[in-house]
């Protein structure tokens, strides 16, 4: 008989119609495999029970890199032609585009093994790749995804290579980024200044012999350049820090092997599952007992960001040392520089040197990172290795566009049955993310030609990333805002399949509310389609609105004040920081006339300021990642909750109180696990109580806080032990970077 | 729907409901939304309203700031103040002393000016519908420039000066309202024709806005977003006062957003920067280059800051509503 397939999904430059090919001979099955715009076409030639072994083979044994959607039986005949032949067509361009473009992925063992290999003709290649492997997202302009359409197309590929590229048998058919010393591209370490000291293994040789001596180098990867130094090597990693004026916020590693990351972090089943997977996320893991690096790695936490080698120069780098400091090369909180030029002009005064490459790199994106709670991951930058891969619904959705946040920047746009999440754009009031996020933009919707007729949008009216898509966006039928919190609700609830109502704990830093004060410690009720805020953080005064996010110091007066009597709150004050005199008084003076927040974000802040481990930060949710790192202990805070009207509201005020009058009978370890778990425990109440009023027994937590590993952990373990359902974001960040895919959701309940 | 305090603010909301209100006028208004309009025979005319509390500050009073207010949206067009018309709303039992401290202070700046006080009108409101006393102002003048000054002239590679310290005013007169000590802190309110007038014999004086309601980082929006050209400026070259920046430390506000009452922003053509500056110096001697204009992330205005980084600057939104998350 003879019957085709439409494969959908991602299916293209992943080694799939090799696969085919391979599997068709092995059920001795005639008849073609082909690209097209839909995905991979397969007609088969054979009888009925090999063909249905194909399609059931074609699911369980498909390449690693492939994530087959559907398998769509198009056309069946009972009359059959005997050939056992099978051939691969070329690709074929259809009018839309819906083939998806395949993540960027680490090197794999095969291609390793020929790296090692003394008698190979890519021994030691730092741009080693097959199908199963290398960089695609990243260097793809156009689709179909053929080498023409890749920043590859100006490296003609030799004989040897072309051969490879157009046997079926081989492991590089079709492999578009297929290269090898000949014809391939080159690595070369140079200085500032851009003069060439060395190429190829020997620039990888000689880097590995400054890293050893301590200097900085800016390293050119699959997303951008890393800026790279010896992280046992105190003086360098302070001489990075300084260069990069980035005093606290902790440094990635790379470790060479399993090995080299155990000398350093503690490591579980599941994060070692992540660390070896292909799309080789940073995973954070606990800190080790004595790991001899320098403190200014990751000062004042209790962990470490850790990945292993993903293309084949960070192999031939970490055979000559065990770590490196790998931090994305970036000048405050601008994207990554990816351009050689670029590169230059904008690490000259940071990087030593630099070993660059002239693969260009199209598409900019950073390291995905996720960090472990327990057992759970949470990511909380979501990136390489992941992006584009889409999120998949049952239904076709209506064009939708979702501006996203503003600091923790992403965009999600709907396209057939896939919703596409842009990679993490970083903080949109930095004027080069803007630009990232229209280039970004940009490429999805042409790639796909998508364009949107409803845009979904954050109600802040300042959101730098409305005003970029509804500046692009000219064909627009109609347009949506959506709270910030009920955006994030939305999000978690796609993020679990999940369509029915549940009750949303949204906690994180900020979010203009409906009542335009500022939210942040948000009880909602409801679903994509609707919500309502059945209770909050109790609300306090926020002095100096943006400053007092960067001095913690300020909000936690605040606190002060609301808690005790204002001349008791003033001595208090002035005991902790006393270097704020002049402010404390003209702060407490002024109170009332500040806007008022419900954040939770700043609760954590503030706590970490009473108990004097921050009073400034240096990035985003500083104290409240250094209040997480000391706690421990087994003493609970004692929130309460107030009924006002139909809104529960959470009171801090007692555990306030309690880590004041604390402090000279506790030490800080066990105030602020204390603080941690009476928030958790407040949390779960009133869960229990508005579920019994509700019914609902499912539990959304989202929010940047979220991230908090401890409060995450204990909140859902008391919401089991209560019989509620905690759901937890799995395939996207907790924080700001799901909002756009919450908008998308909102958007399809109300438009679908 | 209601009007609420933040369409006042000078930011983002204000440039809405302007913007309503003109639709309904649309087929009978010169429609350029500059400080003031050119008409017939190049008069130029503004009308400006003025709400002040305190009425009486360092450094000036209601009555100071009305004159200077609605003259420096002529100067600022290169229009030299002739006339204003002033119209006076005053509640019952505000003391006549202090009215007239008010009047006094207006002519003093109009003889300063030779500014004819050509029509006026006074109402009074029973206690309680008014706050003291509320001053309108309508200038007229002649324009006096080859090419009216204005956001269409701008072009990428003009360079960017502040006449003096900004957000004087503003930080000023939140000080008061919050009760703090306001220590050396003046208002900068003062007449802007004298410093202007020098600039209109130079061609290269492109455009040119008094930073008021809204301060300096409104009005390079405004021109940004109007010339849809981009609009860089540093961080370290803006003139500031320790006291503004102390203020607005504790405040939390930022000082881009601080009204001046009688410092401008000047965008000149690079060749003629040493005369402009030279012709400055002379009354104002803390003026200062701070950015440019460039071609570059059109209709978005960056502050290069300290660290090396280059921020969005935008209008405020009327409170200070915080976007960190
Ligand atoms: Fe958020
Ligand atoms: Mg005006
Ligand atoms: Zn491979
Ligand atoms: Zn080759």
């Amino acid at each position: 008989m003879k019957k085709i397939f439409l494969v959908k999904g991602v299916v293209q430059g992943v080694g799939f119609r090799p696969f085919c090919s391979k599997l068709a001979k092995e059920l001795k099955l005639g008849g073609s495999v082909q690209n097209n715009s839909s995905g991979v076409l397969i007609e088969l030639h054979g009888d009925r029970k090999s063909i249905e072994l194909f399609a059931e083979k074609l699911l369980y044994e498909a390449p690693p890199l492939a994530m087959i959607q559907s398998v769509e039986s198009i056309y069946e005949d009972e009359a059959s032609t005997d050939s056992e032949d099978f051939i691969i067509r070329e690709s074929e361009k259809q009018d839309i585009q819906k083939v998806l473009i395949p993540p960027d992925i680490a090197t794999c063992e095969d291609c390793l093994k020929e790296m090692r290999d003394p008698n190979d003709k890519r021994y030691r290649y730092p741009f080693i790749n097959c199908t199963n492997c290398g960089p695609r997202y990243t260097i793809i302009k156009e689709l179909p995804y053929d080498r023409t359409k890749t920043t590859m197309a100006c490296f003609p590929m030799c004989d040897e290579c072309r051969k490879e590229y157009s046997d079926v048998s081989n492991r590089r058919y079709h492999a578009q980024p297929n290269a090898c010393p000949n014809c391939g591209p080159t690595l070369w370490l140079c200085d500032a200044k851009g003069e060439k000291f060395a190429i190829n293994d020997d620039a990888v040789l000689l880097a590995s012999k400054y890293l050893r001596e301590g200097k900085i180098l800016a390293i050119k990867g699959i997303g951008g350049y890393h800026l790279a130094c010896d992280p046992r090597n105190d003086r360098a990693v302070k001489e990075l820090r300084i260069r990069k004026k980035r005093p606290d916020k902790p440094f990635a590693l790379m470790a060479r092997d399993l090995k080299a990351a155990k000398s350093i972090v503690l490591i579980n089943e599941k994060a070692m599952k992540l660390l070896f997977s292909p799309r080789r996320p940073i995973v954070v893991c606990p800190k080790g007992k004595d790991d001899n690096l320098s403190r200014y790695v990751a000062p004042n936490i209790d962990t470490y960001g850790i990945m292993l080698p993903y293309t084949p120069i960070h192999h031939l780098l970490l055979e000559e040392q065990d770590l490196l400091i790998m931090t994305s090369a970036n000048i405050s909180d601008e994207p990554l520089v990816a351009g050689n030029r670029e590169a230059l002009k904008k690490l000259g005064s940071i990087a030593d040197y630099f070993l660059m490459h002239n693969r260009d790199i199209y598409m900019k994106i950073d390291d995905s990172v996720i960090a472990m709670a327990g057992m759970t991951p949470i990511f909380t930058r979501r990136a390489r290795g992941y992006v584009p891969q889409p999120y998949i619904s049952k239904k076709a959705l209506p064009p939708i566009f979702g501006a996203g946040g503003e600091m923790k920047s992403t965009f999600s746009v709907t396209h057939d049955h896939y919703i596409f999440t842009s990679q993490y754009l970083g903080d949109l009031k930095d004027i080069s993310s803007i630009a990232l996020y229209e280039h970004v933009m940009d490429m999805f919707l042409s790639l796909y030609e998508i364009s949107p007729s409803y845009l979904v949008y954050d109600k802040h009216p300042l959101y730098l990333s409305t005003r970029i898509a509804s500046n692009k966006l000219s064909s627009l039928k109609c347009k949506l805002s959506v709270q910030h919190h009920h955006a994030h609700l939305a999000a978690c609830l796609w993020d679990n399949d999940f369509s029915g109502e549940a009750i949303g704990l949204m906690l994180d830093g900020t979010g203009f509310g409906d009542d335009e004060s500022i939210w942040g410690g948000e009880i909602l009720i409801g679903s994509a389609k609707s919500f309502s805020r059945a209770g909050h953080l109790l609300q306090a005064p926020l002095p100096g609105g943006d400053k007092a996010v960067l001095e913690p110091w300020r909000f936690a007066l605040s606190l002060l004040l609301q808690t005790f009597e204002k001349m008791e709150a003033l001595q208090i004050a002035l005991q902790l920081w006393p270097k704020e005199q002049d402010k404390i008084k003209l702060i407490a003076q002024n109170a009332d006339k500040y806007v008022k927040t419900s954040s939770t974000g700043r609760l954590f802040d503030a706590a970490a300021s009473i108990l004097g481990l921050r009073n400034k930060v240096s990035y985003d949710a500083q104290a409240a990642i250094e209040l997480e790192a000391i706690a421990k202990g087994k003493e609970c805070a004692p929130f309460e909750t107030i009924e006002k009207g139909d809104v529960l509201l959470i009171d801090w005020r007692p555990a306030i109180r309690w880590l004041i009058e604390g402090m000279n009978k506790k030490n800080k370890a066990q105030l602020a696990a204390g603080f941690h778990d009476g928030l958790s425990k407040v949390l779960v109440n009133v869960s229990t109580k508005l579920a019994a009023q509700s019914g609902i027994r499912h539990i959304a937590l989202s929010g940047g806080v979220w991230q908090n590993r401890r409060l995450l952990n204990v909140t859902c373990a008391l919401l089991k032990d209560a019989g509620l359902i905690p759901l937890t974001h799995k395939r996207t960040s907790p924080n700001d970077e799901c909002i756009s895919l919450g908008q998308v959701a909102v958007g399809i309940a109300h438009w679908q | 729907m209601f009007i609420e305090i933040k369409h006042g603010s000078g930011g983002r909301p204000t440039q809405e409901l302007i913007k309503e209100i003109l639709e309904i006028y649309r087929d009978q208004s010169v429609n350029d939304l500059e400080d003031c309009a050119l008409i017939e025979n190049g008069i130029g005319v503004t009308i400006d309203g003025f709400t002040v509390s305190p009425r009486f500050f360092p450094g000036g009073d209601i009555g100071k700031l009305a004159i200077c207010g609605s003259t420096n949206d002529l100067a600022v067009r290169g229009v030299r103040p002739n006339y204003v018309a002033v119209s006076f709303l005053i509640e019952e039992g505000l003391p006549k002393d202090e009215l007239f401290r008010a009047v006094d202070s207006a002519y003093r700046v109009s003889k300063e000016l030779d500014v004819k006080f050509i029509a006026g009108d006074t109402k009074v409101l029973p206690k309680g519908q008014a706050d003291g006393i509320y001053i309108t102002c309508c200038a007229l003048g002649q324009s006096v420039t080859d090419r009216p000054w204005g956001v269409n002239e701008l072009s990428p590679g003009d360079v960017i000066i502040a006449t003096g310290p900004v957000g004087q005013h503003g930080a000023l007169i939140a000080a008061l309202r919050y009760g703090l000590d306001v220590d050396e802190l003046e208002s900068d309110c003062a007449p802007l024709w004298p410093l202007m007038e020098p600039l209109t014999k130079i061609p290269g004086v492109k455009c040119a806005r008094d930073c008021t309601r809204g301060g300096l980082g409104t009005v390079l929006c405004e021109w940004a977003e109007g010339a849809s050209l981009g609009i860089e400026i540093d961080e370290d070259l803006i003139p500031l006062t320790r006291q503004v920046i102390s203020l607005a430390d504790v405040l939390g506000f930022d000082v881009l957003h601080l009204a001046c009452e009688g410092t401008a922003v000047i965008a000149v053509d690079p060749d003629c920067l040493h005369e402009v500056l030279s012709s400055l110096k002379e009354k104002a001697p803390l003026c200062a280059v701070i950015g440019k204009v460039t071609d570059e992330h059109p209709g978005i205005v960056g502050l290069k800051t300290s660290i090396g980084g280059m921020r969005v600057v935008d209008m405020p939104l009327g409170e200070m509503v915080p976007r960190i998350c």
